[in-house]
């Protein structure tokens, strides 16, 4: 529960100067209506006109006061906020990210995608609409019980509105809460469920409609919408019945009031000019504490939505795929050896390969091959330091692979994806990832080196856009990038998986030419060739076979 | 309504009556108590329909949205990316709730209450009538002036939240490549700038829409504030009774606050309604009859019962070849294995037999065993982009997915796209029989592939159909 609160308080100056802002709001309200009804009262005993004068100026400082310090107020607390959402954006992003690639299968893109989107905005109720209706009802009851008592000590006016509003609180948010519980809940979850459903239908819309099998996603997804309305007018009933009940206690606090106000003239010891102030500033206050109904609402789908933000947060990464935290700085590489390693993905229970022996000397290239399935995609995440054995040892120039840090491993070994990952921006940017300081002659040399200066400079250069998943480009072109990307990183180590698996067949063999030429650039360079197509690298002596 | 004047009116007589020194009338008292529990059980009711309205409404919206979607195909989503599209129909659409549930029945609210409180405040005290006569027409004119600045600041905020969508989706898509490059903890970075420049653009919007709040909550204080000066000085006069005083005064703010709601529901379902418009386009597009036929092929050269090879020319040109011919044939009567296979989350028999369908176990071992798919068990999960699978074997399921089709609908045409790209050659050999058999049962089968295609008995350039 601590943590739970903890996660939607932001840090700051900003925070306390939004709730301090928001305690002068709610003494601004009351007051106001105070000082209102007090000159309505007073005016009608005709007093001088300098002597009203002093308390116009007072209702205007009021109201704009109020105003004021409600417009001031929100600004802070969202300043305070917005920082605190990007911040745990990545925090979730950054659990997330160590999984790929090996483990990816254990996650579900559009579900983390919308607890990172939704549930983080969710995360700012928490001092919006709960702390700062809660803090505004107290200062604003206090207040009020104060200065009734001050004013007329012996009507017990001022006891009567404190017990009436703690009274309201009591009865009206409980009610409310136990009602809304299961529904503010189903409502966050709805929401998120609805998210997920759309990305992942939109996602494969064309395979669903190919194949005729819109209708139960699509049912799916308006059960989903219908589900979530009626937990939302369960929702907004429950509510309303804390609404109404303020609403009525309301009543109750002007009616008590009124009647201990009355007494209390009548009996003499309160000033018949403060008798509309007595009957009417219950009313003011009742109007804050009804945020009181919206703050238990907003509470409860807080926790809903922070649950699911810590759940991501704290989702933990097999250690079989966790980066290696090593320390040592990887240098040339001269040999890499798999002695005995067996492999398996994260929840899976069979190995995914056993016992593979190989040595890649600096220079050479190696083919994987063996059936579909075999395991050659898996020998290849255990050579980049994606996949750890669970038996056996990879090591390079000696040392076990885990020795070395992430991120020189990363600056050495390149892995090139069966589908590689083409985002949905230009050329440059895409090729930019590799290099982020690369000039646009770097970018265009690397582009003729595997040879799609032609084809680019016939559209837009280096400002074509890709298209999302790189649908405005072939297979064999997206290959083509993902190598210059490859080159312009300057690994050492080349793995290549299935490079022509997307490529039209023609095109295959003239890749496959063009991917040897290029390797063999460099007398240290190690490439790894991971195919089924044994007729391309018939040259190539080192084989492992699975 | 009518109990809000009723409660202000015999609230205002009892205090007054007090205050004139004459017996408190409690009986008044028990009036001010129905009237207020009354208007209590109506506040109830309101909240209620308002949301059950609103619902409605959205829901209604989204299903032809996604109908629409569905009937056009992913290239509808206009140069949309998923992530995009996903935010316009879940988070955006939301945002309609404001519109049907505040906006909507406020404006309704206002257009009924407003006229008759400012007529019941003149037939009480003349002055206090023409002074809030005066001062209301400024709010809607506030509005106007703010909803100008507010339209262009609105539209940057949501393009900024569109890029983060995007760059979420396209970082958690990507995230491989991103690791491969090291740029996982650059890319903490890049999202934090993303993160932040759309909190800039939505605090700019909010700043416009408090700011107007404040305007407007300064233009109904001080005209609040006028009324109740002019009472005050009367009331030093004595030309006004402290009866009707009091109860203009409690009258005057009722009078602004719905209009001053109008302005602020306004900017919260504002957002709702710029959505809803592309919604609603998106809809009316779906409805245009000849929609994106750009090409025809000439089909006549098809035959059912043989395997025919096609060659198509490289590229990208050549998919969008494939999906015109297909849809000529008839998207209904063709069986496809796509390019890129596109398999769905759930387990490899949902993606064979599509999820929730009931299996024809005989079809189902047939396809199986057609697409030589032997080393996949049916209840293995598929992440997302096959995830979990390799290359090979997910191109196997997608075949077994095609022949499963073909075996139970009977679908005139089967249309293999590059069907032998990731496979070892005894598997691929399975598949080539597969496709003879097939056009053995009288089955068209359209192979795409640069291969030689064994089991096909003619070749035919697909760029000559053009």
């Amino acid at each position: 529960m601590r943590r739970l609160i903890q996660l939607g308080i932001p840090r700051g100056r900003s925070l306390w100067i939004g709730l301090s802002l928001a305690s002068l709001e709610a003494l601004a309200a009351v007051g106001l209506l105070a000082l209102s009804t007090w000159l309505i009262s007073a005016a009608a005993e005709q007093p001088a006109i300098l002597y009203l004068n002093e308390v116009i100026v007072g209702v205007r400082a009021f109201a704009l006061g109020r105003a004021f310090f409600r417009y001031t107020q929100r600004l802070n607390l969202h300043d305070a906020i917005f920082p605190m959402l990007g911040a745990l954006r990545i925090r979730m992003f950054e659990a997330t990210a160590p999984n790929a690639p090996a483990g990816l299968a254990t996650v579900f893109r559009a579900d983390t995608s919308a607890r990172m989107v939704t549930d983080v905005d969710a995360i700012q109720g928490l001092s919006l609409r709960v702390i700062t209706p809660l803090l505004q009802s107290v200062v604003a009851t206090v207040a009020t019980v104060l200065a009734l008592a001050l004013l007329s000590p012996t009507s017990g006016a001022a006891w009567v509105l404190g017990a009436t509003a703690l009274l309201a609180a009591m009865v009206a948010v409980p009610i409310s809460a136990a009602a809304n519980r299961a529904n503010a809940a189903r409502v966050v979850e709805g929401k998120a469920h609805l998210n997920a459903q759309t990305a992942e239908f939109l996602e494969n819309l064309d395979v669903y409609r190919a194949f005729g099998w819109t209708t139960q996603p699509l049912n799916a997804l308006a059960q989903t919408d219908r589900d979530l309305v009626s937990s939302s007018s369960n929702s907004a009933l429950s509510v309303g019945l804390g609404s109404s009940i303020f609403s009525a206690f309301a009543t109750v606090a002007v009616v008590a009031s009124s009647f201990a106000g009355a007494n209390a003239v009548a009996a003499g010891t309160l000033d018949h000019r403060w008798l509309a102030v007595v009957a009417l500033v219950p009313l003011g206050l009742f109007e804050i504490l009804g945020s009181l109904q919206q703050a238990t609402d907003s509470w409860q789908r807080y926790r809903a939505s922070a649950t699911r933000v810590l759940e991501a947060l704290d989702q933990t990464v097999d250690p079989v795929v966790a980066p290696s935290t090593g320390k040592v700085e990887l240098g040339k590489i001269s040999t890499i050896e798999l002695k005995g390693v067996s492999l398996r993905y994260p929840q899976a229970e069979n190995l995914a390969v056993s016992g593979v022996n190989a040595t890649l000397n600096a220079g050479e290239h190696i083919v994987v091959e063996g059936p579909s399935g075999a395991g050659k995609s898996t020998i290849a995440f255990a050579i980049a330091g994606f996949l750890h054995p669970v038996a056996g040892l990879v090591l390079i120039n000696g040392k076990p692979l885990d020795d070395y840090s992430e991120a020189s491993l990363r600056a050495k070994i390149g892995y090139l994806e069966q589908n590689p990952s083409i985002f949905d921006a230009n050329l440059r940017q895409n090729l930019l990832i590799a290099k982020p300081d690369a000039t646009d002659r770097q970018l265009w040399n690397v582009v003729k080196r595997v040879g799609l200066a032609e084809t680019f400079a016939a559209r837009e250069g280096m400002d074509t856009q890709l298209g999302e998943r790189g649908n405005r480009i072939s297979g064999g072109e997206a290959q083509r990038i993902a190598l210059a990307r490859a080159l312009l990183a300057e690994f050492q180590v080349l793995i290549f998986d299935e490079p022509t698996a997307n490529v039209d067949t023609g095109n295959a063999e003239e890749l496959w030419n063009d991917l040897l030429a290029i390797t063999s650039d460099d007398p240290n360079r190690i490439s790894i060739f991971i195919t089924h197509q044994g007729e391309f690298t018939a040259g190539i002596e080192k084989r492992i076979s699975l | 309504m009518a109990l809000t004047v009723g409660f202000s009116y015999l609230l205002s007589k009892f205090v007054a009556d007090v205050f004139g020194g004459s017996k408190p009338a409690f009986g008044l008292l028990w009036g001010v108590l129905a009237v207020g529990l009354g208007r209590a059980g109506l506040i109830w009711l309101q909240e209620w329909l308002a949301s059950m309205a609103a619902a409605r409404a959205k829901v209604q919206l989204r299903e032809r949205l996604m109908a629409a979607v569905t009937k056009l195909g992913s290239e509808a989503m206009g140069g949309r990316n998923t992530s995009e599209f996903t935010l316009l129909a879940t988070t955006r659409l939301d945002a309609l709730d404001a519109y049907f549930s505040r906006f909507l029945p406020q404006l309704v609210y206002t257009a009924i209450i407003t006229p008759v409180l400012t007529l019941l405040i003149f037939v009480n005290d003349f002055w206090s009538g023409v002074a809030v006569a005066c001062t209301l027409p400024l709010i809607p004119l506030f509005m106007v002036f703010i909803g100008w600045s507010t339209g262009a600041a609105q539209r940057r905020q949501i393009n900024a939240l569109n890029l983060l969508w995007r760059h979420f989706g396209e970082v958690l898509r990507g995230l491989t490549t991103l690791r491969v490059f090291g740029r996982l903890p650059h890319q903490s970075e890049a999202l934090r700038a993303s993160s932040d420049e759309s909190h800039k653009r939505t605090m700019k919007v909010l700043r416009i829409s408090f700011l107007s709040g404040f305007a407007l909550e300064v233009a109904a204080s001080l005209s609040v504030a006028l009324v109740a000066v002019s009472i005050g000085l009367r009331l030093i006069d004595g030309t006004l009774s402290l009866e009707t005083g009091l109860f203009v005064l409690l009258l005057a703010p009722e009078a602004y606050l719905p209009l001053r709601l109008v302005g602020t529901n306004f900017h919260a379902s504002n957002e709702g309604v710029m959505a809803s418009k592309q919604v609603l386009d998106l809809i009316e597009s779906a409805d245009t009859p000849d929609w994106g036929v750009e090409a025809f092929l000439d089909t006549d050269e098809l035959r059912e019962g043989t395997v025919t090879h096609l060659v198509g020319p490289s590229g990208s040109g050549k998919t969008q070849h494939l999906n015109v011919l297909r849809d000529q044939l008839g998207a209904e009567q063709v069986s496809w294995l796509p390019q890129y296979v596109g398999l769905i989350r759930g387990t490899v028999l949902d993606n064979i037999i599509g999820p929730g369908n009931a299996a024809d176990e005989h079809a189902l071992a047939q396809a199986m065993e057609l697409a030589a798919l032997d080393d996949v068990a049916l209840k293995t999960l598929v992440g997302d982009s096959a995830a979990g699978l390799s290359g090979g074997q997910s191109q196997r399921v997608g075949l077994a997915r095609a022949f499963y089709r073909c075996l139970t609908l009977k679908t005139k045409w089967l249309m293999l796209d590059e069907p032998l790209s990731a496979f070892d050659s005894a598997r691929a050999e399975t598949i080539v029989e597969s496709a003879a058999w097939f056009a053995a049962q009288g089955h068209g089968v359209l192979v795409v592939s640069h291969q030689p295609f064994a089991s096909a008995t003619r070749t035919l350039e697909v760029s000559d159909f053009a």
